[in-house]
């Protein structure tokens, strides 16, 4: 099974050279943010340190972002692996199936498959996308479940979060996305939400929320079983993980007062 | 621009179609619809009953199946939408791609709109929903109009619509949002606002959730308005008289867009 991990915007534009000596693979880009796409320049220093084990994140797109999209998906076109997409996005899953890149790998993207739910089990799903699709990128029960039932996509487990909520404002900024000013380089990379009227807390990441997602490893039966299962092919961590330190530092004022 | 008022009885049918709605949604209660089941239809000769009003009024009547569903569930959903359309209505609103391709397989032929839910934020994704025989798609909440006028401008025969976000506005994007789903501490807490409008604390301040504020989403409706979108939505409420006043206040915002339109007309010539 592959250990990946996803580099937050900091490690995209500061790569650390020997963190493939921990991993196999490193997602570069944000599932849920499309101006944390790379550049095609940082998508090609990122391949001439890690190799070809590369997999691009990306997240619900506007025409502005779809024009980035493609050209970074003509890059990974002239490698010769083609690396691996993680696509959030309706139109992008739809040109990449339609465009039959040769050796490209997509995976549908923890928002779009939370959203299609059960539809990607279905013979519907394998008629429009099929051939497309190899994986789904996995972070909750419910999609869990579903993926399990698909049967025919590999999956990519993520831990330790799952998708709560995300927007296109910023969570930080309280702006719209097209007004961002890289707030998220700005101190730790998550903020802990840790007093408030819900029973857990929760973190947030540019403009998207997560929660624990240690249920779903329950699901599994621990982490170990998960690890172990044939149909997961793939963990996929957060980078404050494996280097031990909680997910937010403490005393930030980066989330502005409201 | 035409307005479209979502209605979760006969009795706002009778007080929106006077108002001045030009095109009702309504759903059933036996359809999950995104919302709660008491927002449905639960009699159906009350619904039969609305489409007649619809047909008399020479109103579109749209039904809400915008779900993803199990695959065995389809057949039944077939058969009711079937129902609905042999008794007057209209068309469908979905989001469910492997619902629309089920329903066009087996002789369904009636108008089929895209869900606000079915994240239609780009052109590649406008032609993609079209090829699946969507005849109208509504656009995302939060997608602006600003970022949307490429798609806007290769639109070919599909109808766009939006919502009238002034009165509704979800913070985050609705169909990938499970903070409605999260415990609450205190039981009473329960009949707070969803969420996603509480107050919560970190370790630097307070927080809440952002959202584009009253001004950027009125400016948002009127650029939408100049680029051509078809439909201005308003959601169902079972609150009859926040309805009446939010279609009063979206039948009040396109008058004074077509005022402002003939303005502009007249200085022109």
């Amino acid at each position: 099974m592959e250990k990946a991990v996803i580099l937050s915007l900091k490690e995209l534009r500061e790569p650390e050279p020997r963190l493939m000596e921990r991993f196999d693979r490193v997602y570069a880009g944000d599932e849920f943010c499309q101006l944390k796409l790379p550049t095609v320049k940082e998508l090609g220093t990122l391949r001439s340190l890690y190799g070809g084990k590369i997999t691009l994140a990306s997240s619900v797109l506007t025409d502005a972002g779809m024009k980035r999209f493609r050209e970074l998906i003509t890059l990974m076109e002239s490698w010769k692996d083609g690396g691996e997409v993680v696509v959030n996005d309706i139109g992008a899953l739809s040109s990449l199936a339609a465009r039959k890149s040769a050796g490209i790998k997509v995976s549908l993207g923890r928002a779009l498959a939370a959203n299609f739910s059960s539809f990607t089990a279905s013979a519907g799903f394998a008629r429009l996308f099929g051939t497309a699709v190899s994986s789904v990128e996995v972070d909750n029960r419910s999609v869990l479940n579903t993926a399990l039932n698909s049967g025919a996509l590999r999956l990519h487990l993520h831990y330790p979060f799952q998708l709560l909520a995300f927007s296109r404002c910023c969570y930080r900024s309280g702006k719209l996305n097209s007004s961002c000013s890289s707030e998220c380089l700005k101190g730790p990379r998550f903020i802990e939400v840790r007093r408030g009227p819900l029973k857990d807390k929760f973190f947030l990441d540019g403009n998207a929320a997560f929660c624990d997602n240690s249920a779903m490893y329950g699901r599994l039966g621990g982490l170990q079983a998960a690890a172990s299962d044939r149909r997961v092919t793939r963990l996929v961590l957060e980078s404050f993980f494996f280097r031990g330190q909680k997910p937010a530092a403490a005393g930030t004022n980066a989330v502005r007062n409201r | 621009m035409k307005l479209v008022a979502g209605v979760t009885s006969l009795k706002q049918a009778q007080c929106l179609i006077p108002m001045g709605a030009d095109e009702i949604y309504c759903a059933m209660s036996s359809i999950h619809s995104h919302r709660a089941p008491s927002e449905g239809f639960r009699d159906a000769g009350e619904l039969k009953e609305l489409a007649g009003l619809c047909a008399r009024s020479k109103k579109p009547l749209y039904l809400a199946v915008n779900e993803i569903y199990e695959e065995k569930g389809y057949p039944a959903i077939l058969e009711k939408t079937a129902r609905f359309i042999s008794d007057g209505g209209t068309g469908l609103i979905i989001r469910d791609l492997g619902l629309a391709a089920f329903l066009r397989g087996n002789g369904f032929n009636s108008p089929l709109i895209l869900s606000t839910l079915g994240f239609c934020f780009n052109t590649e994704a406008l032609k993609f929903y079209s090829r699946q025989g969507f005849s109208r798609i509504t656009l995302p909440q939060l997608l602006t109009a600003a970022e949307a006028g490429g798609l806007m401008k290769n639109i070919g025969k599909l109808e766009t619509e939006v919502m009238y976000s002034p009165a509704d506005h979800c913070v985050n994007l609705n169909g990938a949002c499970s903070l409605h789903d999260a415990p609450r501490m205190k039981s009473a807490l329960k009949l707070a606002a969803c969420n996603c409008a509480l107050r919560f604390s970190t370790a630097g301040g307070p927080f809440r959730f952002p959202a584009l504020s009253g001004a950027e989403r009125y400016g948002s409706l009127e650029k939408f308005y100049e680029l051509g979108a078809g439909y201005l939505k308003v959601p169902r409420s079972s609150d009859l008289n926040l309805t009446k006043r939010i279609v009063s206040e979206a039948l009040e915002f396109l008058d004074e867009m077509r005022d402002k339109k003939d303005r502009k007309r007249r200085k022109a010539a």
